[in-house]
């Protein structure tokens, strides 16, 4: 017998009945990770806030869809990330309908905008704006798996992709990081470019 | 170029880089094969050694937790918001900058009002005071509702501010 199992079950239970102690407890349990998870794939601190909000709701919503197939942390995780993509589409998409040329140096994405890499003092504070400035795809992966430590196996069950996929678009990842790295002004130049390539 | 499974080239090296970065996550065990193509590409071979270094220089940001004033917020929030449905916005401190970004736009918006305004009134030719109406409309619709210039969803608007705006400015 697991207990931590056997707990995650019974808190299960009690979220599908609408029990709000119960997400109270799950966001207890669960709320750090997965603000850290909204944190670094938004690229913003504001914007993990309202993130973690709507993951939370969701949960509750959705708790009665929930099988039990994988961990309850997964599927919040799942939750949490594809919020986080269909927000920075959703951003992408109006900041593109409204703006024209002349304007989107004035409000281009915090993730876009050409900040000296090189000049930033705190290595923290580096890594993340370069992590800002890759594609949002390999951004979630890198995230789940180096500051979430998830297996290749669980950021598949999260993400809904093939392990095959997880693995290259890792590498991909870490690619460009380690270039932008080296040459911190093609970090600007490629989230310019909007480049997005699996 | 040799094209064979361990030698450099474009397919080998990205097909050799995704295994490094797997070894790396301690999810692939090196091979016979890996190491004969990483002994003859100094690309992957600092590539390996960039993924080491990669992942220890994430650590800091594995130790992020919200600070817990922010945590006991977010919840307050959510509380309130199942109370009162999902139509109450999230109204973070981020909604707050926002409202404030959007009152300075509109104290911005109203000062080039005035500017127009004045020029309104010096306008000679009708070409003139008709575009300073429609620019003075649009300022007045910006103004009231506290928007920003930039979220004018008609370009044509955009275009005849800008225009009215840039020749005020010549001629003031």
């Amino acid at each position: 017998m697991d207990p931590d199992r056997d707990s995650e079950h019974e808190l299960v239970e009690r979220l599908r009945a609408g029990d709000v102690r119960a997400l109270e407890e799950t966001y207890r349990r669960h709320g750090a990770r997965i603000y850290r998870v909204c944190r670094y794939v938004l690229g913003s601190a504001a914007d993990a806030e309202d993130a973690v909000q709507e993951v939370f709701l969701k949960v509750f919503e959705r708790a009665r869809q929930f099988e039990g197939t994988s961990r309850l942390s997964t599927w919040l995780h799942r939750i949490a990330v594809n919020h986080c993509l269909n927000f920075l589409e959703r951003e992408r998409v109006r900041r593109a309908t409204r703006l024209d040329d002349g304007e989107n140096e004035l409000a281009c994405p915090r993730s876009t905008l050409p900040i000296d890499v090189a000049g930033a003092t705190e290595s923290k504070q580096r890594l993340e704006s370069l992590l800002a400035r890759l594609p949002t795809e390999h951004r979630s992966v890198l995230v789940l798996r180096e500051i979430e430590g998830q297996s290749y196996r669980d950021i598949a069950e999260t993400l809904s992709i093939p392990v095959g996929t997880v693995m290259s678009r890792l590498a991909r990842a870490r690619e460009k990081l380690a270039r932008f790295i080296g040459r911190p002004r093609a970090a600007a130049q490629e989230s310019v470019n909007g480049e997005h390539k699996p | 170029m040799n094209v064979t499974n361990d030698s450099p080239n474009d397919e080998a090296c990205a097909r050799t880089r995704e295994q490094l970065s797997a070894i790396a996550d301690g999810e692939l065990s090196t091979s016979a094969e890996i190491a004969r193509h990483v002994e003859r590409c100094a690309e992957c071979a600092e590539f390996a050694a960039q993924c080491a270094v990669l992942s220890s220089s994430f650590a800091p940001l594995r130790e992020l937790d919200p600070p817990p004033h922010v945590a006991a917020h977010v919840w307050t929030r959510i509380e309130e918001r199942l109370a009162h449905g999902r139509t109450v916005p999230p109204r973070t401190r981020h909604a707050w900058r926002a409202r404030i970004g959007s009152a300075l736009a509109g104290m911005a918006a109203s000062i080039a009002l005035a500017f127009t305004a004045e020029r309104l009134c010096d306008a000679r030719s009708n070409a003139v005071r008709g575009e300073a109406e429609r620019a003075l409309n649009v300022l007045a619709r910006v103004a009231r509702d506290g928007d920003d210039l930039r979220s004018l969803d008609a370009r044509p608007e955009r275009q005849l501010v800008r225009a009215h705006l840039a020749r005020t400015e010549k001629t003031r």
